[in-house]
């Protein structure tokens, strides 16, 4: 798959556009403002979640579930979680995601060249046994329907992954099929 | 504290894998009400409409207990082909979502909160579709 856009998948902060309206900030709910700010710290200047806070409730829910799967105790490192998210939002094709996730990656110290390279040209790109077992099982968990296999999972334990760890890759790759459809649905990546 | 994922993969009390589950005690709760908000909300889709794209969007991800799950609550209605045609967009070739399928939503009726609760709808069925794989994965590698 590739992007819808053609200025492909930059690693830097892109802004977002809806497809659809979105909150009027300057009308917004006592309660709608806090969902705003448990959601992300500049979530009021976002379109992003100015239109999806236009249901409230399900995006708090949706905000909470997210957190404490990127960011919770660990499983896995915050690295290879975003590592996961990152391969999965270049393969699904939503740039802002990818961007996002893999500026992510290189602060919590993940392989920087590794990154751009991936980021560049796709997933497939050399990488080292340990990053190729984790995108590997990822973009395969991703696909619909799920493609990723007992021999996947096993080349995640070869290279040492307990189980919560393996636990925390899954889960980033589920949520990560909720954020790219989101994300990649509902509007668009723009260049700042 | 068992949930509907326990139970769709077949995850018994006191095994393994509850126990790995278990370590994150967060999670089991946020996916539990994240799909209560959905499809407990009060909402423009219908409830026998969301179960419906529910069951489809299942489907399509091939969990089947999933859309069984779905399935005694779902209904019709004069605009469900537009939604379980949006529901497979957005599946399959999310890349491939354009301004003018939400356009034509809206067309159908949805007011923009509704095209919100049916994008988080058919991404939660997503995300728990691969998290289902998932646990099968772990648990047939005992």
């Amino acid at each position: 798959m590739t992007s819808t856009h053609d200025f492909g998948f930059p690693m830097q902060s892109l802004n977002w556009k809806a497809w659809a309206p979105v909150l009027d900030i300057a009308k917004a709910t006592p309660d709608e403002i806090k969902v705003l700010e448990e959601s992300h710290a500049k979530a009021k200047e976002n379109p992003y979640y100015l239109l999806l806070v236009q249901e409230a409730e399900v995006l708090r829910q949706r905000s909470k579930l997210f957190n404490t799967i990127m960011y919770g105790p660990r499983g896995a490192s915050r690295a290879e979680r975003e590592l996961a998210a990152t391969a999965e939002s270049r393969l699904n094709g939503c740039p802002y995601c990818a961007s996002v996730h893999a500026l992510r990656y290189v602060q919590m110290k993940g392989d920087a060249d590794l990154m751009q390279r991936m980021m560049a040209d796709g997933v497939e790109v050399e990488m080292p046994p340990r990053p190729r077992a984790i995108v590997d099982f990822s973009v395969k968990l991703a696909a619909t329907p799920s493609a990723a296999t007992q021999a996947d999972l096993q080349r995640l334990r070869d290279e040492g992954m307990q189980d919560a760890e393996i636990l925390d890759i899954i889960l980033s790759v589920a949520m990560f099929a909720n954020a790219n459809r989101l994300m990649q649905t509902l509007g668009e990546a723009v260049l700042p | 504290m068992r949930d509907l994922i326990d139970e769709l993969a077949c995850i018994p009390p006191g095994s393994r894998l509850d126990g790995l589950r278990a370590l994150r005690p967060d999670v089991r709760a946020s996916l539990a009400a994240y799909d209560a908000a959905i499809f407990e909300g009060e909402s423009g889709l219908t409830s026998a409409e969301r179960h419906a794209v529910a069951r489809h969007v299942a489907e399509l991800n091939a969990e089947a207990a999933l859309a069984v799950h779905h399935q005694a609550r779902a209904g019709d209605s004069p605009r469900l082909p537009a939604l379980l045609d949006y529901a497979t967009l957005i599946t399959r070739t999310p890349d491939q979502a354009t301004p003018g399928a939400i356009q034509a939503l809206m067309e159908a009726g949805l007011a923009p909160r509704d095209v919100v609760m049916l994008g988080q709808l058919i991404a939660h069925l997503n995300m728990q579709s691969r998290l289902l794989a998932g646990l099968r994965l772990l648990e047939e590698a005992q």
